[in-house]
């Protein structure tokens, strides 16, 4: 699932030693090198055991710690460290096995997948088959209103065809399936315990059974989660951190006093501006995200409807100065949706064809020539951002600005939380808008996965781009097992995207987290969202 | 004919007395910020949405930049000087709205009497313990941002302050000698009320405005770093600080301190002034008593 990024997005500044490069260990940069900025793949193990940390969401307090809710920042950050899926995501983005052992695909339409025994819930159950197919199947209810839903649009059916065992059958084959076996699309909840608490499930007063590495231990609404560590995981990697109490400052100066205090241990999305004063004081460590911030074509019947005001967009935003002066060195410019680390297979040829796309770069003479040369392109488009992302109210602004300097009119027209959050569910609050700036990530490595939403009739091709060969191609990949066969598609998939430039990708981000210098063993991953980074961090 | 009042006999004697020095600074500091906003699109040296991400944070003193740029290198000077027309426009307007409002109300109530002005008095009650910046974010909820729908919330919010002054003096100056002397000679109420009581209340009633210039000036200020104010990219001073919060926590202030002192000064100048206005007349008035 890829998923709009209501908070701030995760990025980073200019960290003057990074642990990776203080420690001489990690790998090579996952993402290359923008100036001055080292992405971290690998840091020193934590060797100690800690009584306890205090962690800041710095999107606020969750609604609720149920998983099939579990799509927004705030959720997703305590919860994956509460439930696992079937499988999880290792270093690399690679699945391992967490509540399953192993899996089988005897047939393109058919998962045999074998569940770990000896798994209990916290309180010492033992899970059963009927307890995964309650959780999976409890997702796929439209009544629950589970985001996670659409994973299951080529589903025929789940059961349970053995002792400790489960089959996943389709109607038809969808490579992008065997991902959702890691994220919260199949988390599991005990079945007794969820049908007890009803519609409190996940709430403070009904709160949830799961099999990870911390159980809730208390949680005062308003002020703070704790989690205590669950000792009887089925992991041999037991946590060396026992409590970890997440408090919710949303306030971005409040979050660097508390940061540089040391009242709050750690954060991930550490406010870009407290950088300089953060990477003095501990570990502020940049990862290679799956996340992509872009403009996407809204209203296709306005000035965007002439290819040539789409070009004359592409060619005035300021690629160079978004990235140094914006993100701070901190992001890579994007020439297709899909950032290059988002290739999680035929990595030679995606970047063959990532390399024959435009390199992205600002070109007000060409915008100007555009915008000379059509009529449409001079007429007024509105332009909606969430003014929340800071950076993303600069990037509209300079948009708004380079346009105005290109002969084109961009109204800009900033929206409320809710408002943005209502974009991506209901046409009536796209009325109006032409141009959408926005953020999103993939949670795993599978470029398909965002370019099937611009297929024709689907529910995120907001613009209602139709293109039979993009379609083609698209529905090619999806049944495509062999990856580099299916690279190939994706990328033909590509480049039809970046020419008719139904959305224009502008960079991808670093995600970046900040802990104390007493703590180790977190490396800054987009995947952090769906797997149980806590369990990862001890003292150092 | 209108007949003069003690009050304004002395306040004609009064303009002989010199003017104090804070006087005389918050006249200048407002002539030069109205000249400034008037004149904004001769004076600025950059158009005040022109960005440039490559400069932005730039310190004052910087070529080109003499109070250097923003966090999208927009220039600071031509951005404070931009907003200081919506910046001084949107509180004038309240000040007018209000003060037409609350001359209405208050004139209405001391001249109706009775049930009326017990209605009258208790609605201004009502409104008068209501926050105004609240009834502003309510009505911004309910309209969207944009400085309209403030300045109308605003202006009800402050009816009350003009209503109640009025309304007391209108009843105060009501029972004079020169009023009955209007009715006798067979003017009627409404008459006597708008072409003699009304100017004779205005010195009070500039004085008034002038302090709820300056409160409704910080309130718009408020509503703006709130985002509810202005629509970006235009620039008032409220926004401009809103725009500096993490210029600020970065360690790079001056893009937030430089309209923020704009607020401070105008807000003090106009205080003076209108504590200046405010204790002239009542000294006049003491006088003439």
């Amino acid at each position: 699932m890829t998923r709009p990024r209501p908070a701030a997005l995760a990025a980073a500044l200019l960290s003057a030693c990074t642990l990776t490069a203080c420690a001489g260990g990690g790998g090579a940069p996952a993402a290359g090198r923008a100036a001055g900025v080292s992405v971290t793949t690998s840091v020193p193990a934590a060797t100690t055991e800690v009584e306890a940390i205090t962690w800041n969401v710095p999107a606020g307090e969750p609604p609720t710690l149920d998983p099939a809710r579990s799509a927004i920042d705030s959720v997703s950050t305590v919860v994956a460290n509460l439930c696992e899926g079937l499988f999880t995501l290792g270093p690399g983005y690679r699945p391992e096995p967490a509540l399953a052992t192993s899996i089988e695909h005897p047939d393109p339409l058919t998962y045999v997948i074998r569940l770990r025994a000896g798994a209990t819930f916290w309180n010492g159950d033992p899970v059963t088959p009927e307890d995964v197919l309650y959780s999976v199947e409890r997702v796929l209810d439209p009544k629950l209103g589970s985001s996670w839903i659409g994973w299951a649009a080529h589903l025929d059916g789940i059961t349970a065809t053995g002792d400790g065992e489960i089959t996943v059958k389709l109607k038809k084959p969808d490579v992008v399936v065997p991902n959702f076996f890691a994220m919260p699309a199949f988390f599991v909840v005990q079945k007794e315990h969820a049908e007890k608490a009803g519609k409190d499930f996940g709430t403070a007063t009904g709160g949830v059974m799961c099999t990870g590495p911390y159980k809730v231990g208390d949680w005062a609404q308003g002020r703070h989660i704790t989690l205590t560590r669950n000792d009887a995981w089925w992991n041999p990697r037991k946590p060396k951190v026992g409590n970890v109490r997440f408090t919710f400052v949303t306030d971005p100066a409040a979050q660097a006093a508390a940061l540089a205090g040391g009242d709050v241990d750690g954060q991930f999305n550490v406010p870009r501006a407290a950088h300089d004063q953060l990477a003095a004081k501990g570990h502020l460590l940049y990862g290679a995200s799956l996340a992509t911030t872009f403009l996407s074509v809204i209203n296709p019947d306005g000035a965007l409807s002439d290819p040539a005001t789409r070009q004359a967009l592409h060619a005035l935003i300021d690629y160079r100065g978004i990235i140094q002066s914006v993100y701070r060195g901190t992001a890579q410019p994007l020439r297709a949706l899909v950032p290059p680390q988002a290739w999680g297979y035929g990595k030679d040829v995606y970047q063959a064809a990532y390399d024959r796309l435009p390199q992205p770069a600002q070109d007000l003479g060409k915008a100007k020539s555009l915008v000379a040369g059509s009529a449409r392109a001079k007429e007024k488009m509105v332009l909606a951002y969430t003014p929340a992302i800071e950076e993303e109210n600069r990037i509209a602004t300079a948009i708004a600005d380079a346009a105005t300097r290109a002969g084109m009119r961009i109204e800009l027209k900033p929206l409320t939380a809710e408002q943005f959050g209502a974009v991506f569910s209901s046409p009536q609050a796209r009325a109006g808008i032409d141009l959408l700036l926005s953020s999103g990530y993939l949670d795993f490595p599978e470029p398909l996965a965002y370019y099937q939403f611009f297929t024709t009739g689907n529910f995120y091709n907001f613009g209602g781009y139709e293109n039979k060969e993009y379609d083609a191609a698209i529905a090619a990949a999806l049944v495509t097992a062999d990856d580099a066969a299916r690279a190939r598609q994706v990328a033909k998939a590509q480049a039809i995207m970046a020419k008719d430039l139904v959305n224009i990708p502008i960079a991808t981000q670093y995600v970046n987290v900040y802990y104390g210098s007493h703590l180790a063993g977190l490396v800054p991953r987009q995947s952090y969202l769906n797997t149980p980074w806590a369990a990862g961090l001890g003292g150092a | 004919m209108t007949l003069t009042i003690p009050a304004l006999r002395a306040a004609t004697a009064g303009r002989r007395r010199r003017r104090p020095l804070g006087v005389t600074l918050a006249v200048a500091f407002l002539a030069l910020a109205t000249v400034t906003a008037v004149l904004a699109p001769v004076l600025a040296p950059h158009p005040p949405d022109a960005t440039s991400l490559l400069n932005s944070l730039a310190p004052p003193g910087t070529e080109g930049h003499p109070l250097g740029t923003d966090s999208t290198g927009r220039d600071v000077l031509s951005r404070i000087m931009y907003g200081a027309r919506l910046s001084l426009l949107a509180p004038l307007g309240v000040v007018l709205l209000s003060g037409l409002l609350g001359t209405a109300v208050g004139l209405l109530a001391a001249r109706a009497g009775g049930w009326a002005d017990a209605v009258l008095s208790r609605g201004m009650d009502i409104v008068f313990a209501f926050p105004s910046l609240l009834l502003a974010m309510l009505v911004v909820a309910v309209f969207g941002p944009g400085l309209t729908a403030p300045i109308c919330a605003l202006a009800v919010g402050y009816t009350p302050f003009v209503g109640r002054v009025v309304r007391s003096m209108a009843i105060q100056e009501g029972a004079r000698p020169y009023m009955e002397c209007y009715r006798v000679m067979g003017f009627g109420e409404w008459s006597v009320a708008l072409r003699h009581l009304l100017p004779n209340m205005l010195p009070v009633l500039l004085a008034q405005s002038a302090l709820a210039f300056g409160y409704a000036l910080v309130d718009l200020a408020a509503l703006s770093y709130l985002g509810l104010g202005v629509r970006p990219p235009d620039a008032d001073w409220g926004s401009m600080i809103a725009e500096a919060r993490s210029a600020i926590l970065q360690g790079e202030p001056w893009s937030g301190l430089l309209p923020g002192l704009a607020v401070i000064l105008t807000v003090v100048s106009v205080n003076v002034l209108g504590e200046h206005l405010g204790g002239a007349v009542s000294g006049k008035q003491r006088a003439g008593t």
